[in-house]
């Protein structure tokens, strides 16, 4: 069977994922199902039985933080969140099935249709489902997060290393002979990003940022670190899902908030107003403290996406195209002035 | 076969359907829409879709769904031998939906206009309470519209200084700079419009019961019969969303100049099956208002989206300001209306 035929129109990333999928018949015959179909939905495959639907996906990650995955899942379960999917335990009580090589696992499938952060009803409903769900995360055993899940008190150290990192990247786009599209807009852009990094990394350092990093430690919580609108599904009979913990990390909470408010700045131009909609919907769950609003100002300016294309084209060379590369960089590189907007106004309005 | 269907060739398409759905084909064209297939089993079109199979699975269960609760004068999607909506040829997906004889539905009589409104919101009715099949990927359009509408003026703000700036314009620059404070101003009215309007609680209320909407209910997709009933077809992009977005593709695709003094017999004819009221009109008002269509092109051009000639830009950008132009007459003739 070649999974080919299946992939229509998924996201680059996703198809990436998905071709790594060996789906073979002896695979679902160690699965013990009764495939009558699959198909492709984002970066799992989706399996009908006659016992029903489930997702099946392969691990792309360590033993030790899978293992961090799902005992997070666990404890937000254990901790009355039971907004989460539901893994499928083999009768032994575990949960992978080795086949070729790869681990796979079952999750059972979740029916509804995903949120849409510019329905302001739904972005309500998902950023109180995020501050229940931080609630929830409180009190896990941090000794089974491995140090690569743990970005507690990092961020400094974080920012430093990615503003080395788009200095070499500017090196190497200066020596360049014959530059390409993209290595002439990185240059054009580069040095107010870079300003914008150093400032941010100065701000973190001047603000409560340590104090948080404290607290989160007493509190022993986690982050869902990928809360996009995909990852949010709400059923027919009005139930909130959140799915897909491969990225879920320790940090402090406001990560994830500072995220939401990114991803929706993006969509609407960075509208102030929708930023500060989050803050205080998020707040009427969960109040946010001014230290916590004081550490979002670096956040937001720091420039993460900027940082990221470039690392991608210039670091890890993903395959992707030339068209590709030139899209996603004009976009984001973008986002620099109206970020400076954005924060300028933020500041004052916080 | 010629076309933008050129790919196919007429004994592949025969075999293929033939095999799939079990029909026996007397004759074949290419259309507009697709491909028209005469079969023993009534007149269908077989046509590309640019979705995947959960999108097909959402779009199948709209027409069951409408079908089952009513609405009988409206298309399908066949199912093949292996019990799926959708079949798959050169890496596409292909769908055969039911088709009738007929032509293409105008609005030329108060009668028309009346007739036109009371088909929607029968339509409307069958297609609230909609939970469509296991494993469908729904298409949701609910509450987008203030955001939506909020990022045009902001942005047609920003494109405006960016053309300002320029030392040498180009001709999309100048044309765009002639209309640009139009429709900002435009926007504005529309966003304030729709913020006065109540939209957010009709969205509230339409997700509470679950609202599906055709989201092209325009002259292409209405097919007048020779008894004198309207087939409605084409529901690709059916979505979860308020019924006014509905009333607005009516509007927009079916009230020319000709047809604009039937604007009124329209929303008399859907307001005695489905009454609509201050609010709503609003609404339909400010989606008619906002400058999408105007949008859409200069945010290709500033927003430096790939894939644009300037000659066929130019060419958008005028059919845009035209039908931005016809929108307006729409939005104004409405305002009467409520008066």
């Amino acid at each position: 069977m070649t999974i080919d035929t299946f992939i229509i129109e998924n996201k680059q990333k996703d198809r990436e994922i998905l071709s790594d999928y060996n789906l073979d018949l002896e695979l679902f015959n160690l699965l013990g199902l009764d495939v009558t179909d699959i198909v492709p939905v984002r970066n799992i495959f989706r399996i009908t039985t006659p016992k029903g639907m489930f997702s099946l996906k392969r691990v792309i990650y360590q033993k030790e933080e899978m293992d961090f995955i799902m005992s997070a899942v666990e404890h937000l379960r254990k901790n009355g969140f039971e907004n989460v999917m539901e893994y499928m335990t083999k009768d032994d009580g575990s949960l992978f099935y080795e086949y070729d090589g790869e681990k796979y696992y079952l999750t059972k499938w979740v029916d509804g249709r995903e949120l849409d952060y510019l329905n302001p009803i739904d972005l309500k409903s998902a950023t109180h489902l995020l501050s229940q769900m931080h609630k929830a995360s409180q009190g896990f055993d941090m000794s089974i997060a491995p140090e690569s899940r743990n970005f507690l008190g990092k961020w400094p150290e974080n920012f430093k290393e990615r503003i080395s990192e788009m200095n070499e990247m500017k090196f190497r786009a200066l020596l360049k002979k014959g530059r390409a599209h993209f290595d002439k807009i990185y240059l054009e852009f580069v040095d107010m990003c870079l300003e914008d990094a150093h400032r941010a990394r100065k701000l973190l350092m001047d603000s409560p940022y340590e104090e948080l990093v404290s607290k989160a430690k007493e509190e022993s919580g986690f982050i869902h670190h990928d809360y996009a609108h995909h990852n949010l599904i709400q059923s027919f009979d009005g139930k909130l899902y959140v799915l897909d913990f491969d990225y879920c990390a320790v940090d402090i909470r406001i990560h994830d908030l500072g995220s939401l408010i990114i991803r929706n700045m993006k969509k609407t131009g960075w509208d102030i107003d929708k930023a500060l909609y989050i803050i205080e919907c998020y707040d009427k769950e969960s109040p946010i403290s001014n230290d916590e609003l004081k550490v979002l100002v670096p956040f937001f300016l720091f420039p993460q996406d900027f940082w990221q294309i470039s690392r991608q084209y210039y670091i890890e060379k993903k395959d992707w195209g030339d068209r590709d590369y030139l899209d996603k960089m004009n976009t984001k590189s973008q986002y620099t002035i109206s970020r400076r907007e954005f924060i300028e106004e933020f500041e004052k309005r916080i | 076969m010629s076309g933008k269907h050129g790919k196919f060739k007429r004994r592949e398409i025969r075999d293929l359907i033939q095999k799939e759905y079990e029909l026996k084909i007397h004759n074949m064209h290419e259309g507009d829409k697709g491909i028209l297939i005469y079969t023993n089993k009534g007149n269908k079109i077989f046509k590309r879709v640019k979705k995947d199979e959960a999108q097909v699975l959402f779009i199948a269960s709209a027409y069951n769904h409408i079908k089952n609760r009513g609405f009988t004068n409206i298309s399908s999607l066949c199912k093949t031998r292996d019990d799926k909506y959708y079949t798959r040829y050169d890496g596409n997906l292909y769908v055969l939906e039911d088709s009738m004889k007929g032509k293409n539905f105008s609005i030329a009589s108060e009668e028309g206009g009346r007739k036109i409104g009371e088909i929607l919101a029968r339509f409307h009715i069958a297609a609230d309470n909609f939970i469509p099949v296991t494993g469908s990927r729904a298409k949701v359009d609910w509450g987008r519209w203030i955001d939506k509408i909020k990022v045009q003026s902001v942005r047609l703000k920003k494109f405006k200084e960016i053309a300002q700036e320029k030392s040498l314009r180009t001709k999309i620059d100048n044309m765009f700079l002639k209309h640009a404070d139009q429709y900002i101003k435009k926007a504005e009215e529309a966003y304030i419009l729709l913020r006065n309007s109540c939209y957010m609680e009709k969205v509230y209320k339409a997700m509470q019961t679950n609202q599906l909407c055709h989201k092209t209910f325009k002259k292409h997709s209405l097919i007048l019969l020779d008894d004198g009933d309207i087939f409605v077809t084409t529901m690709e992009n059916c979505s979860y969303d308020i019924i006014e977005t509905d009333l607005v593709s009516l509007m927009e695709s079916c009230i020319g100049s000709k047809a604009l003094p039937y604007l009124e017999s329209v929303i008399q004819g859907y307001s005695c099956i489905k009454p609509l009221d201050a609010d709503s009109i609003n609404i339909i008002r400010a989606l008619l208002l906002q400058p999408g269509r105007f949008y859409k092109i200069v945010n290709r051009y500033y927003g430096k989206k790939r894939n644009y000639n300037e000659y066929e830009l130019i060419k958008k950008m005028e059919r845009s300001l035209r039908k931005e132009e016809r929108r307006n007459e729409i939005a104004k003739k409405l305002e009467e209306v409520i008066k």
